[in-house]
């Protein structure tokens, strides 16, 4: 798919209804208009969409600051600070540090209400793909631009195509979340979005925590993502591979496997919840 | 080339555990601190791939932080070790820097010894990634910490990379006069947003920057001071994302800290650390979580 028609109109990130602007060159903004079908069970917007639109924001901000270069994300960390429920997120991401081989992104998340303080904050490195290894050179993309699908109709995680419990991939036990690939998750090289990944790791971790006996009231507050390779075939597979639960928290870590190609190891997941 | 930690491989008190050269590596003593065993597990003949790292270290008393454990950045400087160590395998005969590391602990009150295995994910010409797991052998095995340590592979230069092998690095000797974590690293006395460590060479790595873990020791002290100047009472920094954007060579090396939020159980800390030396340089950007250690806030 070519950078300029990415994303096509049946996609996540075009219903999701973001609009990504850079106002005066130093920052990207990207706003997301909020709909119920984005809020977790925890009284806010889900940490898996808000580091979508972070993984969104950061992928702007690459595409303008190392073109004619290209890009992939090495990892995601964002910190949950209070409930999103603003009827708009807005993300401001600047950047930390342009290397020769990363860039190094931070994003503050603000919900537009009254609550002091950002609800979210985020750092994200990416590494350096440079344009003769890569796809050939790639032009800049300067416009404001606002992405319109048709919007969601059910919940995020089921929309994007994430199942758990007994629909997770027969045959493949202890998985405890699946996502199928297809065009609507694909990024403009063909894998997995990088936020939908995200939100595939919250859902199997929070699954898997749950699963363990977890208070259902513990919120994900803190999510890293280390993509280790990109998943393209599908579907991928979220396992448990640690877990601790705590009196005042408790943290897991998942590894998604991309069933289609062998199993391959594509990213390591890790997340806290606590009570906001 | 931006990442600016590094595993030390070091050879051991004298060198010659890994058939390098003694002295070659004067950043060998950050993991002779720390005492940090390291021996190699090749894979089986008939499965190839990068060899898994195993190490051992004890928690002296005089490294505990205020979780009763080893000190954060403790912990990390010696999974940034032995992390740092697997993903130098796995690329030889390239060499590696630190670019990232991330820690999601389990438990601030180990007791000690810690195991640790260092597992690599992925490896190829520009980086590696590995996953070290690390658990309290002294509490029958429990989880203590899951980490993962991102490293960008370069041409290793003049460094030495001459490795008997399978590599096996013996524990240093005890040093009963060894000083806290914050004395070895040279990190200032002092509160607030603002802490302050001297550039020794003895905190430099084989590159001759200083060491990833030194940073992590810095990161770790600083978001601590700054939560307590603010809150007061008993914290700990626990989980946290280190990012390294490029090599501190000069010193003083200063880290700024700004509270981004508060939570029920802890506080998020942005430490940016600069090269004073070197005009205010940004090496490094960590994100720590500081938790509270006294009884539950009615937030």
């Amino acid at each position: 798919m070519a950078l300029e028609e990415y994303p096509p109109p049946h996609h996540v990130l075009s219903d999701l209804g973001i609009e990504v602007d850079a106002p005066d060159g130093s920052v990207t903004v990207a706003r997301l208009p909020v709909t119920p079908h984005l809020y977790g069970g925890h009284g806010g917007v889900r940490l898996g969409v808000l580091a979508t639109l972070v993984d969104v924001v950061g992928g702007a901000i690459g595409v303008e600051v190392l073109a004619p270069d290209w890009m992939a994300t090495s990892d995601l960390a964002i910190h949950g600070l209070r409930p999103a429920t603003g009827a708009v997120v807005e993300a401001r991401g600047t950047v930390v540090r342009r290397g020769r081989t990363t860039l190094v992104v931070e994003t503050t998340v603000s919900d537009g209400t009254d609550a002091p303080g950002p609800v979210a904050w985020a750092t994200m490195t990416f590494a350096v793909l440079p344009a003769s290894a890569a796809a050939g050179p790639r032009p800049r993309r300067t416009d404001r631009r606002a992405l319109r699908g048709a919007g969601f109709d059910r919940p995020v995680s089921e929309a994007v195509g994430i199942t758990t419990g007994e629909g997770v991939a027969p045959g493949h036990g202890g998985a405890v979340a699946s996502l199928s690939v297809d065009d609507y998750v694909r990024n403009s090289f063909g894998a997995v979005q990088g936020g939908v990944v995200a939100l595939l790791g919250e859902t199997a971790a929070m699954r898997s925590l749950y699963l363990a006996g977890v208070s259902p009231e513990l919120a994900p507050v803190d999510l890293q993502v280390t993509y280790v390779a990109t998943a393209r075939a599908g579907p991928v597979l979220a396992t448990p591979r640690w877990s601790e639960v705590g009196a005042r928290g408790s943290s897991t870590v998942v590894e998604l496997a991309d069933a289609g190609a062998g199993g391959r190891l594509t990213s390591v997941v890790s997340l806290r919840a606590e009570r906001w | 080339m931006t990442g600016a930690g590094g595993a030390d491989g070091t050879g051991g008190a004298d060198g010659t555990g890994t058939g390098l050269p003694a002295g070659a590596l004067p950043g060998r003593h950050v993991s002779e601190y720390f005492r940090l065993e390291r021996w190699e597990v090749p894979p089986p003949e008939d499965a190839p791939g990068p060899s898994i790292l195993r190490g051992r270290a004890p928690v002296e008393d005089h490294q505990r932080g205020p979780g009763g454990g080893l000190t954060l950045g403790g912990l990390l400087s010696v999974v940034d070790s032995l992390g740092g160590f697997a993903c130098g395998l796995a690329v030889l005969p390239r060499w590696i820097v630190s670019s990232s590391l991330a820690v999601r602990m389990a438990r601030l009150d180990h007791r000690g010894p810690l195991e640790l295995e260092a597992t690599v994910l992925r490896s190829g010409r520009a980086s590696a990634v590995c996953e070290v797991a690390v658990r309290d052998r002294g509490a029958g095995g429990r989880d203590v910490a899951s980490a993962l340590v991102t490293c960008a592979a370069l041409d290793p230069g003049d460094l030495p990379l001459r490795f008997a092998r399978p590599v096996v690095v013996p524990m240093s000797p005890a040093d009963p006069s060894a000083p806290g974590p914050e004395e070895f690293f040279h990190i200032d006395p002092g509160t607030g947003p603002v802490t302050r460590m001297q550039m020794e060479d003895r905190l430099r790595n084989p590159w001759g920057i200083l060491h990833g873990g030194a940073v992590a020791a810095l990161a770790d002290v600083a978001a601590a001071r700054a939560v307590a100047g603010v809150e007061g009472g008993a914290v700990a920094s626990a989980d946290t994302v280190l990012r390294y954007l490029a090599p501190a060579r000069v010193g003083p090396v200063e880290a700024r800290c700004r509270i981004v939020g508060a939570r029920r159980e802890g506080t998020v800390v942005r430490v940016a650390v600069h090269d004073l030396g070197a005009g205010g340089r940004p090496v490094a950007l960590a994100s720590v979580s500081v938790r509270n250690l006294g009884p539950r806030s009615a937030r």
